[in-house]
């Protein structure tokens, strides 16, 4: 890993962290995910993937699904990375992923721009992986 | 897997390259592309979002009623909004005038004078303001009738800095444009390269030698939130976002350079060019030390003429000619010839057009470098005496000399110079009996420059430097007041 990606993650871990005002994510829900649900994901009005450790797509949930115009059966089982957000595979946002996978410790969160229905629309995301029960998610709200 | 696609909107099926080059070239680089990715304070956006949001604003340009080669005014921020608009105005033929933030108060003069049918700013002054993520407002504005012929064979109007004399607006072509970033790249190594952007968007240097190229080498572009004004900042942006490239004018890298920090960092740059004004020996012997090289060039010259090895400086030094022919011309100006030189100027509300093939005399004066086996080129000064400080600041000497000579009883002739880039010291010759002059009223006829005054030296008549011709000799002027002031 370079001096560069290990500074850029600094950066990202200094933004916010689960607790901090600037995640999106409810802090009780990181208890949650070793048994969170396709219901729980349903329930939340921001996106959830998970991930495996490779970046395929284990489970998405309505909002997100929704959010990119993509059925959840075209959605699953996809690299996310590659197949379905292929303006994440930079050093920036996969290399994050790789290095928090790799480093079994990811919780970062930044401003990103999709282009949701060919529109460019800011975002937030958190990335975290769970230590407990070693899953990878990607959080995603609209600003 | 199409409709997987469709969630970042990639579907290849709207993505149609014209035989338009900039069309050609940007879609080649941003459309499907996660890299470049543009990093700002408050967002980041991958190559993708910015052509989607360029095709936005391609669509919305044209429902407007513009047509190719209508002229259209770019007064926006560094931000999204200003690479969506940039690409959609390159890829759809406008002629793109690019104005300083500063100016975007005097919108309707601009409009008028450029002719132009639409400025797009992010003020009140603007006739349209991006929304939020950079992509056009929901409703269409009215557009202002062009006085002139639509201008296809420009492709940006840029108005010159004043650094190297009056300020104007040149007109560039693609041509022009493409020889330079051409000519450039192949040097600058900035693929996979973290870019950390100081410059302005809206010059030739920030826009053609830093932003252009690293767009098109799929770089990652950082851009420092005060515009490289503030030392700190820039240092708190590469511990955040360790850059590989950073281009800059002296004065930037003479800031950097006052700290461990500054000077760690232009050290551990693996590129970069430092030009636009004049570099003096103590920043040269720093630079020494970097990978960072001479530039040169004027934004008649699209603004490439001259580019140094890595590392390799010494005081005035612009590096070797890149991309264009050079020759020593009277007086030892620096002339250049070439798909570099510009299309012509603006004036009176149209293209003033010249001669392709001429020699565009540049006003600087140089001499052959002998630094080693490098060769190049090393810069003298301005022809019409005038003085660039470091930070790029044109010092119209004349009038400060005249105002002098004006208001301080006793003092017959003066000149203005600056031993070191920063600081202003007037040579004065007195009357006979007269004492010698006070210097805050001296530093007061330097109006706003008045804080850079270095002091006043009284000149012996009969020693003063001249040339053959007899006029007083500036350069040796210079070497002798910087002596008398040490």
């Amino acid at each position: 890993m370079s001096s560069a990606n290990m500074l850029r993650d600094r950066m990202m871990n200094r933004t916010a962290a689960p607790s901090s005002p600037g995640s999106f994510v409810p802090q009780e829900l990181f208890a949650q995910l070793g048994s969170f649900s396709r219901n729980d994901a349903d329930a939340c009005d921001f996106g959830v993937v998970k991930l495996d450790d490779s970046g395929k797509v284990v489970m998405v949930n309505r909002y997100q699904s929704d959010l990119g115009c993509v059925a959840v059966s075209n959605f699953e089982n996809k690299h996310y990375f590659t197949q379905i957000a292929p303006c994440t595979n930079n050093g920036l946002f996969f290399g994050a992923f790789r290095k928090g996978v790799a480093a079994g410790s990811m919780n970062i969160t930044f401003p990103y721009t999709f282009t949701f229905k060919l529109k460019p629309t800011s975002v937030k995301i958190h990335m975290y992986r769970d230590p407990a029960s070693k899953t990878n998610w990607v959080f995603c709200q609209k600003v | 897997m199409h409709t997987a696609i469709n969630h970042l909107g990639m579907d290849s099926a709207t993505c149609h390259p014209t035989g338009n080059p900039w069309r050609r070239r940007l879609h080649a680089s941003l459309c499907l592309k996660a890299d470049p990715l543009f990093v700002f304070p408050d967002r980041i956006i991958p190559g993708e979002s910015i052509w989607r949001g360029s095709q936005m604003w391609s669509e919305w340009l044209a429902s407007a009623g513009l047509m190719p080669g209508d002229r259209i005014i770019i007064g926006l921020e560094p931000s999204p909004a200003f690479l969506m608009v940039l690409v959609a105005a390159l890829s759809d033929g406008y002629t793109v005038a690019m104005v300083a933030p500063e100016q975007r108060g005097d919108s309707g003069q601009l409009l008028t004078e450029l002719d132009a049918r639409i400025f797009i700013g992010d003020d009140r002054f603007a006739s349209v303001l991006p929304e939020f993520d950079g992509v056009p407002p929901p409703s269409n504005c009215e557009l202002r009738d062009a006085v002139g012929r639509p201008t296809s064979e420009i492709c940006m109007l840029m108005r010159t800095s004043g650094s190297s004399g009056a300020a104007k607006t040149v007109a560039l072509s693609t041509r022009n444009i493409m020889t330079v970033i051409d000519a450039h790249m192949p040097s600058m190594g900035l693929e996979g390269a973290i870019v950390l952007s100081l410059l302005p968007w809206h010059h030739s240097f920030g826009l053609i030698i830093n932003l252009l190229p690293a767009i098109f080498a799929g770089s990652t572009v950082v851009r420092e939130a005060t515009g490289g004004r503030d030392p700190k900042s820039i240092l708190e942006m590469a511990s955040i976002y360790p850059p590989t490239h950073m281009s800059m004018v002296p004065l930037q890298a003479e800031r950097l350079s006052e700290s461990t920090e500054g000077l760690s960092l232009l050290e551990s740059l693996a590129g970069g060019a430092v030009g636009g004004a004049p570099v003096g020996a103590e920043l040269a012997a720093t630079l020494g030390g970097t990978r960072l090289r001479a530039g040169y060039g004027q934004t008649e010259a699209s603004p490439g003429v001259s580019l140094g090895e890595p590392g390799v400086w010494c005081a005035g030094y612009i590096g070797k000619p890149l991309g264009c022919r050079t020759r020593i011309g009277e007086g030892g100006v620096l002339e250049v010839c070439g798909a570099n030189v510009c299309l012509g100027h603006w004036a009176d509300g149209g293209l003033v057009r010249l001669e392709a093939d001429r020699w565009l005399n540049t006003g600087d004066v140089v001499r052959p470098a002998t630094i080693g086996e490098a060769g190049g080129l090393v810069f003298v000064g301005r022809v019409d005496a005038n003085i660039k400080l470091a930070n790029g600041r044109l010092v119209e000497v004349g009038r400060i000399e005249a105002a002098i000579c004006q208001r301080m009883s006793g003092v017959s002739e003066a000149w203005v110079c600056s031993p070191d880039g920063h600081r202003l010291v007037v040579g004065v010759l007195l009357l006979r009996g007269a004492s010698v002059p006070d210097g805050q009223a001296c530093a007061a006829c330097l109006g706003v420059l008045a804080d850079r005054f270095g002091g006043v030296v009284v000149l012996d008549h009969r020693s003063l430097p001249r040339t053959g011709k007899g006029a007083v000799d500036r350069s040796r002027l210079r070497v002798a007041l910087q002596c008398r002031m040490d």
